[in-house]
């Protein structure tokens, strides 16, 4: 739906100007063989924003990205990056952007420095060496051997190569796998800078906490379609707020007035849609009666909340997730 | 972690000019890579670079100042190493690029699919053009063997004949899934591009009426169009002028012109980037 130089998104529902859209997906649908990996989504992507692909392996996230990056054709659908089509405009299209594959894509022989070496002569107006190591905290390992860098540094190693020609869009897939959590973090600075930086990032996570704490938006894939999108905390409030407490069975439960109680032995949840008032009732009532609430906690529900809940309403006889995974 | 970055203006990014873009340029840097790889790995270096050129050496040094027999030695002796390096070695470095994911890395830069497919190979056909050149001037200088009468006809038949080759390696490796899998997998092709006469065997070794239907194996007309560009003489002993070995291997020419085109429909349409999962 287009209005003045408007798009009501198909995804989200939320407004943006045409002309901010790097990353377009209208309809995209991709099959090998009888088996259709990705069934027909639909996303928009601003400039300078970070987007972020969740979903249970074989959801679809790697062959979605791939398709963008160039490296798949549609079966179906219409891709656009920066405003072409990533397969027959390659040669226009693949300076401006950095991939970060799922997997190495290394030779092990070789060391740091000859990887990045060869990789800045394949690369348009790159970095210096020295530049791109010291950026992801591999200055120091310039000369160990590929084949000899601990998985979380082979990831950094990937991420210097993917973001060595400034590109303009930027693709992670998976990047903090196998990494420590202080590298995880670093990684997120490095993102962080593209961004402020202007680069559109689209990525894709297993870690809900990296989509929580690094994405403007995010999509979560099941079964090679997108089930839910939004800004985190927009997809978050889908859920209810969780207050949960332990209580000896004996004991009668207050009714909170905007919360359905669940109640396993002498577990407690409330799962609550107004926690500030929720919470100020439940507490009132054990006040006023004396009752101890023991491993009191009270929550908003997180990312992992809403992707469980996706998750668990995977259709058991729905073979999707395994197929492409054996794909 | 440290620095920031600032992503270039689209007109700034624009490949136009950089020689990042430029497929001679990127070939050259795949050609780095794997003359590296290849520097770090004694196994491989022994196996494609020492030994094939010890055994040619061996096999050609009994042929001392004996013009035809030597020459004839020499082309059959470079046709082994040929097929051996371009297209058994290749075929393995094809297959452990993908399963390394390298090609896929690579597909995901600037290069196309034809310049990572030729970039791959160029370590290999630069190795046996070498191996090539240092027996070519050991039969001259110390065989004294004479030199090529033609040699422009010989390098067209080398390129002709290491294209083939490196072409049937790209569409082997599909069915290729490691290094060690390809000792099954190019056995059949090894015999078949080796059973001409003038390559494993000497040439009327075979009834006349098979040397013919097998000359046109791809590795027929290539070693007649060596030993015709080498000696400046047809295999029946006819003498040629510099311009009658051109048109003494028109007809080799057109044949490996065929299986040129066959071999490279074969690799577009079977090659494989990525390995196969499960």
């Amino acid at each position: 739906m287009t209005r003045r130089g408007l798009e009501l998104s198909a995804t989200d529902g939320s407004l943006m100007s045409m002309d901010d859209v790097v990353i377009e997906v209208d309809g995209l649908r991709r099959s090998y063989g009888e088996f259709e990996a990705v069934r027909g989504i639909s996303l928009r992507i601003r400039r300078g924003e970070l987007f972020a692909l969740l979903g249970t392996n074989g959801a679809g996230k790697t062959t979605t990205i791939e398709v963008l990056e160039g490296l798949q054709p549609a079966t179906a659908g219409r891709v656009r990056v920066l405003g072409l089509d990533p397969v027959r405009d390659r040669d226009s299209v693949r300076p401006r952007t950095g991939v970060m594959l799922q997997h190495g894509g290394f030779t092990g022989a070789l060391t740091v420095r000859e990887t990045v070496e060869i990789w800045r002569s394949l690369t348009v107006r790159p970095q210096t060496t020295a530049e791109v190591l010291d950026l992801v905290d591999l200055g120091g390992r310039m000369n160990v051997a590929v084949e000899q860098l601990s998985g979380g540094e082979g990831r950094r190693l990937e991420l210097a190569l993917a973001v060595l020609g400034r590109p303009e869009v930027l693709f992670l897939d998976e990047p903090t796998t196998g990494m420590d959590p202080a590298s995880r973090r670093r990684t997120w600075d490095v993102v962080r800078e593209l961004q402020k930086g202007g680069t559109t990032v689209l990525l894709t996570t297993h870690y809900l906490e990296e989509a929580e704490v690094l994405a403007d938006r995010v999509a979560i894939m099941r079964g090679g379609s997108i089930v839910a999108t939004g800004a985190p905390e927009d997809v978050v409030r889908t859920l209810p707020a969780r207050i949960s407490f332990r209580l000896p069975a004996t004991e009668s439960l207050p009714d909170l007035p905007h919360a359905a109680r669940l109640v396993e032995g002498d577990r407690v949840t409330y799962e609550s849609r107004q926690l500030q008032t929720d919470l100020t009732r439940l507490l009132e009532w054990a006040n006023a009666g004396n009752v101890r609430l023991a491993s009191l906690s009270a929550r908003p529900a997180t990312l992992e909340d809403v992707f469980l809940d996706i998750a668990a309403d995977h259709d058991p006889t729905d073979q999707h997730a395994e197929a492409e995974a054996a794909r | 972690m440290s620095g920031t970055m600032t992503t270039p203006s689209p007109t700034t990014a624009a490949a136009s000019g950089d020689r990042a873009t430029r497929p001679i340029w990127q070939m050259a840097a795949m050609l780095k890579m794997e003359l590296l790889a290849l520097r770090r790995s004694w196994t491989s270096t022994a196996m494609s670079v020492v030994t094939p050129l010890m055994i040619a050496l061996l096999l050609v040094s009994e042929y001392g100042g004996q013009t035809v027999p030597g020459v004839r030695r020499v082309v059959s002796v470079t046709t082994l190493i040929m097929v051996f390096l371009v297209h058994h070695h290749l075929t393995t470095v094809y297959a452990s690029r993908r399963q390394e994911l390298v090609l896929k890395r690579l597909r995901a830069g600037l290069a196309s699919d034809r310049t990572i497919l030729f970039g791959t190979a160029s370590s290999t056909v630069a190795i046996f053009l070498a191996q090539f050149l240092a027996l070519a001037v050991y039969a001259v200088l110390v065989l004294d063997l004479p030199m090529p009468r033609n040699p422009l006809v010989m390098v067209v038949a080398l390129l002709f004949g290491s294209s083939i080759m490196a072409a049937f390696s790209a569409a082997l490796s599909a069915i290729t899934r490691s290094s060690e899998a390809a000792m099954l997998t190019t056995l059949p092709t090894v015999v078949i591009f080796l059973a001409t006469p003038g390559a494993l065997l000497p040439l009327g070794a075979l009834p006349e009426s098979l040397e013919r239907v097998l000359w046109f194996l791809p590795n027929g007309p290539f070693t007649e169009a060596m030993r015709v560009g080498w000696l400046g003489r047809t295999d029946e002993g006819q003498a040629l002028s510099f311009a009658g070995t051109f048109v003494e291997t028109l007809p080799s020419f057109g044949v490996l012109l065929v299986w040129l085109v066959v071999s490279l429909f074969m690799a577009g349409r079977y090659f494989r980037w990525e390995p196969r999962h499960g």
